[in-house]
């Protein structure tokens, strides 16, 4: 003897709901945060990099120690914010056709390794020139400053350099491609500030 | 603490307010260059607004976001075919 079951005649099915997908992916929301953080670090180091400066007066840039090269730079700059437009590119033909992505992204790494190598020749002339770290409160600052983004720009060239491989092997996951973007949309964002800020 | 305990500190703190002073706790708000002191007044409101700029953004960003997955959910659910008989 078996318990008996009331059979349902309604002619309705239930039908469940799909499943809604999350509002950002794990990796994306997480750079994001970390973002965050970066840029109150950065923004600590131009509070205290503004006051110095202001501090300084008319003696600034300190005398004896070298201009540093806002034209050159300038070039750079440009260089660094076509890098994003390209990433932007990279991003819209992922969405689009995932195998179109990879010039623009390939190009984004190209204009970044420029921008870090062009920096690292900049820092040799320098150095030549007596701007080191303890030659003043200039140099200090300089190294510093320009220095962390130097190194932020390598770790988000490494991580474009590892969504360019994935992408390669038609392997990229979109969060890791978002987690990439922000990483250098935020190395690409700060660095105008710190270029009005420290070299004009 | 007792109700009188209680009193006397209400006592104690209402005679202290009646009795301010400048406290120079902050070294460059007083500071006579006023380069010096214009830095540290733009650099300190900077630092201030801008966490609270960062984490509304997210906020309003992440609210836009709930929005659109909100109406695309209700838009299928409207559809056709949506309940199956």
């Amino acid at each position: 003897m078996g318990i008996p079951v009331a059979r349902s005649r309604s002619p309705l099915r239930l039908v469940t709901s799909p499943r809604r997908e999350a509002l950002v992916d794990s990796s994306t929301l997480g750079m994001l945060l970390f973002v965050g953080t970066e840029v109150m670090f950065f923004a600590g180091l131009i509070s205290a990099f503004s006051i110095a400066r202001a501090s300084a007066g008319a003696n600034w840039p300190p005398e004896g120690q070298p201009r540093l090269p806002a034209a050159e730079t300038a070039l750079n700059t440009a260089a660094l914010l076509l890098s994003a437009l390209t990433l932007f590119l990279a991003g819209r033909a992922y969405r689009e056709d995932r195998a179109r992505a990879r010039a623009p992204l390939l190009a984004t790494l190209l204009l970044g390794t420029f921008f870090v190598g062009f920096q690292g020749v900049e820092w040799v002339s320098l150095l030549g020139q007596g701007l080191t770290l303890t030659s003043s409160q200039l140099g200090s600052f300089f190294y510093l400053i320009i220095g962390l983004h130097a190194a932020h720009a390598v770790a988000a060239l490494g991580l474009l350099a590892y969504a360019y491989a994935r992408l390669r092997r038609m392997r990229l996951a979109r969060s890791t491609f978002g987690a990439a973007k922000v990483f250098w949309y935020f190395v690409v964002g700060v660095w105008p500030v710190l270029y009005g800020l420290v070299y004009l | 603490m007792g109700r009188e305990g209680l009193r006397a500190l209400w006592l104690a703190g209402f005679g202290i307010a009646l009795r301010p002073e400048v406290a120079l706790a902050c070294a460059a708000c007083l500071d006579p260059n006023d380069e010096r002191r214009g830095a540290f007044l733009i650099t300190a409101l900077v630092l201030s607004a801008l966490p609270l700029a960062m984490v509304g953004s997210l906020v309003y960003w992440l609210r836009r976001r709930w929005r659109a997955s909100v109406a695309g959910a209700s838009e299928s659910s409207s559809g056709p075919g949506r309940i199956s008989r």
